[in-house]
């Protein structure tokens, strides 16, 4: 599915995997492929921002006016790591 | 070993992190353990699930038995066990290898294999004025993430010069032996007020590294009397080199390395299972020596849990705590690595004992 500033993304959470924030990063552990993802600086704070009720767009928005970047920039680095997300079965983008 | 030939027989209950277990035998097999975790005695259970006994062919347990080993002491034969099924039978704890000293109701916890120096250095911080809450055990919570006191005897290598002064004095006079250690009740020693019973939360893990050895080592610990035939066993095999041997009380560890690009594995776990082996640990750095500088350098949660992880006591298969995850241990980790959310982490290179103290209390004077 392609992403974009309107899609809403969405942390999945269910029995084959367990996520557990220490404070500095989250440890994503996929129990079916048996692995466990690290993530640490913004993606953290991205993958804590895709509850299901923001839109992509209105999450570049935060992540502008949190940190240094433009919003041209914000919005396809959001976009890449989304994706990357949604590869690795730890986010899904709501119908 | 003949049982008539035994003293008679005594019963202790205890309950343990939740853990209803009896045990039984001769006054010489049960005496030590009693001593050791006399906190926790208490009077005859509701349910005794748990047990292990001292019966007519070796140890009994609720859970299997053990059959005597000719000519190694009941106490020797019994003690592991009776560890054994503790551990077992500990589910809602992650039962970790790490002493823990607590100030303001936080926690410090100083992790590391045996022999690295984590009853010295509580004992030195005990002394400093901190609350031991155990010189040996962790037991974290895994709901609450909390570490609970585990008011165990504390074990002193008798003789050993690095061991502060009060412990030491109370060692010698110790008639209570496990495993080449002489147990001392921490309770008696140290300032009464300075023992607790609340749980506390986790403000900092130390790990205690010593020098890394050039080539792991295994060491098989056996009583004296069968050192030598051991030893034999061991020089017959090509490839093997035996490093040291250290006295531990009544028992010897002997410590062996391979010489390089030998594969020795298959004959030296069939020599690790000779009966007069009562334990084995497999070391990647030195002992604790307490001489030189100190350092302490941060180290990320995630490290930390997983070193924590391979020291974690029960973990085996089978015992309550794995069943809980139902043997997924990297399920376990990611539990234990969530408990260390608030906790500051270090891993640190002992020095002088009153340095390596000072640097644990600096670094533990750094808020979370």
């Amino acid at each position: 599915m392609k992403i974009s500033p309107s899609s809403y993304p969405k942390k999945i959470e269910g029995q084959d995997s367990k996520t557990r924030d220490l404070g500095d990063e989250i440890l994503a552990y996929d129990r079916v492929r048996g692995k466990v993802h690290v993530l640490n600086g913004t993606a953290r704070r991205i993958y804590t921002l895709c509850d299901g009720s923001q839109t992509v767009g209105e999450i570049a928005d935060q992540l502008t006016r949190q940190y240094d970047v433009d919003a041209d920039t914000a919005l396809s680095d959001l976009i890449a790591t989304i994706e990357r997300l949604v590869q690795l079965g730890l986010v899904e983008i709501l119908p | 070993m003949e049982r008539a030939r035994l003293p008679v027989e005594v019963k202790t209950h205890f309950k343990i992190l939740g853990l209803e277990l009896s045990i039984s035998g001769p006054a010489e097999c049960i005496d030590p353990v009693s001593f050791a975790y006399r906190a926790f005695v208490c009077d005859r259970p509701s349910r005794a699930a748990a047990w292990v006994a001292w019966g007519d062919d070796g140890v009994e347990t609720d859970r299997g038995n053990f059959p005597a080993v000719a000519g190694l002491a009941a106490p020797v034969q019994f003690y592991p066990r009776f560890l054994d099924r503790l551990y077992d039978g500990i589910g809602d704890f992650a039962l970790i290898h790490a002493a823990v000293v607590v100030r303001a109701g936080e926690a410090v916890l100083l992790a590391a294999p045996s022999g690295h120096g984590k009853s010295t250095l509580a004992l030195e911080l005990a002394r400093r004025g901190w609350t031991l809450f155990s010189d040996d055990f962790a037991p974290i919570g895994m709901d609450t993430g909390t570490v609970f006191p585990f008011p165990r005897a504390v074990g002193i290598v008798p003789g050993s010069p690095a061991t502060p002064r009060p412990f030491a004095e109370a060692a010698a006079i110790s008639t209570h032996e496990v495993f080449g250690k002489r147990l001392v009740d921490a309770s008696a020693v140290a300032d009464t007020a300075t023992l607790s019973t609340a749980p506390a939360r986790v403000s900092h893990v130390f790990l205690l590294e010593g020098d890394l050895l050039p080539t792991p080592r295994l060491e098989l610990s056996c009583p004296r009397s069968e050192a030598q035939r051991l030893e034999q066993r061991l020089a017959a095999v090509r490839g093997l080199r035996i490093a040291e041997r250290i006295s531990q009380g009544s028992l010897d560890a002997i410590s062996i390395e391979s010489e390089q690009g030998s594969h020795v594995t298959e004959e030296l776990n069939r020599i690790a299972l000779d009966p007069a082996v009562v334990f084995s640990v497999k070391r990647w750095s030195r002992r604790a020596t307490w001489d030189g500088g100190a350092a302490c350098t941060p180290v990320s949660r995630r490290e930390t849990a997983q070193q924590l992880a391979r020291e974690l006591l029960n973990r085996r298969p089978g015992g309550r705590l794995m069943d809980r995850y139902g043997g997924d241990t990297v399920s376990l980790v990611v539990d234990l690595a969530a408990t260390l959310r608030s906790a500051r982490c270090w891993r640190v290179e002992p020095g002088a004992l009153g340095l390596t103290a000072d640097k644990i209390e600096e670094a533990a004077a750094v808020g979370p």
